[in-house]
């Protein structure tokens, strides 16, 4: 228990007291095999540390690996869905890396590995869900994306455009069929009055990615990423009060107001299918 | 319905004829909805997703960006700061 915070309801938050909270896994992919074709990402260990320590300070277990190619990205996710999380509330995959565009409608884009092969972002958040960890179900998984693609400057990189094309419904797993009912993850879902969908709706994922699929992201070889640096700063600063999804308010309107400045945008975004508040334990 | 005509507005919006939907049929098929035939279920012609369980006072363009927000049609007309706002929305849904 720490001083003085006050938690404004309980009910509408996710449990976090856990000590640990839980497992934070970070990849951080530096250097970048020739053949890959992509640039070697100076600055990525700035960020790579300074996440690691907001999330030790965060009360996670913090591992790091680093420079993974496709196989041992997916290997690793594999080994942290198999870990048992029954006494943890709480599950943080943070991804460092070069991306790219794949179009999904949930969790669109995807990360390279080393080897220029990537992991598309929705099959990266897969590892976690309910079916694959049972013992996460219902708890927060947090995914943090920093992605950018390979620049001259090493500063950053243009995505090509999003091209909006007809879907023929066999564009990802979940589409191929037109399934009515919206159970899915069991828990949650039950009791809303909106419109519902159709397919089965991921619970208690939240992912948020340095830019939208479309933007720049900018990395600078000094002080890290535009993204991570402004995340750790607002957690930082607010952690202790504030609840992760209005933390991320902050971070996309400083990013975006930087980035405003210069001559691309940078809008990072959150895809977010938390069910409660959720407030992290600070140590003190 | 094939999903690759309903790129088209007005294609989208003639699958509503005769259909009893609590939201306006204008606003779905302008949002990328088109029925499909079973109750109040739509689908978007681009992402593929699917809702069903209107309420009347929802928006379609809310909704999408809701449950759907990685779909391209729907960055491509309402803009990343849209999708942000709903999904950082607290609590969801």
């Amino acid at each position: 228990p720490g001083p003085g915070r006050v938690r404004r309801d309980s009910l509408q938050g996710y449990k976090m007291d856990a000590s640990p909270c839980g497992y934070c896994l970070i990849i951080n992919n530096m250097e970048f095999e020739p053949h890959s074709m992509l640039k070697n990402r100076k600055g990525s260990n700035i960020d790579c540390e300074k996440l690691e320590r907001r999330f030790k300070t965060l009360n996670f277990v913090v591992e790091v690996r680093t420079n993974l190619r496709q196989k041992q990205i997916k290997h690793e996710l594999l080994t942290l869905s198999k870990k048992d999380h029954s006494q943890y509330d709480c599950c943080v995959v943070i991804m460092l890396s070069h991306g790219t565009e794949v179009n999904h409608n949930r969790f669109p884009g995807a990360v390279y590995g080393v080897d220029g092969q990537y992991v598309p972002v929705q099959h990266i958040t897969n590892y976690l869900n309910g079916q694959h960890c049972p013992s996460l179900q219902g708890k927060p998984k947090l995914f943090f994306i920093q992605a950018c693609g390979g620049d001259e400057r090493d500063m950053g990189f243009e995505v090509s455009p999003d091209e909006v094309e007809p879907s023929s419904g066999g564009m990802d797993d979940q589409t191929d069929a037109i399934p009515m009912s919206s159970s899915s993850d069991s828990l949650s879902m039950s009791d809303e009055p909106d419109a519902r969908p159709t397919l089965p709706t991921p619970s208690d994922i939240l992912v948020s990615y340095s830019t939208f699929p479309g933007y720049v992201s900018w990395r600078e070889t000094q002080s890290g990423s535009w993204y991570v640096q402004t995340l750790d700063c607002i957690l930082e600063e607010n952690a202790a009060t504030v609840d992760l999804v209005t933390m991320l308010m902050m971070v996309n309107n400083e990013v975006s107001q930087n980035s405003a400045k210069g001559l691309y945008k940078q809008m990072p975004g959150s895809f977010n299918f938390l069910r409660k508040l959720l407030y992290f334990r600070t140590q003190t | 319905n094939d999903p690759a005509l309903m790129q088209n507005f007005e294609a989208r919006r003639a699958t509503f004829a005769g259909v009893r939907h609590p939201i306006d049929h204008e606003r779905l098929a302008r949002a990328g909805f088109y029925s499909t035939g079973r109750g109040d279920a739509v689908l978007c012609f681009h992402c593929g997703g699917g809702l069903n369980n209107w309420q009347p006072e929802e928006d379609p363009w809310v909704e999408h960006a809701k449950h759907y927000p990685g779909c391209s049609f729907l960055l491509a007309n309402k803009g990343p700061e849209f999708v942000n706002s709903i999904q950082l929305q607290r609590p969801q849904h």
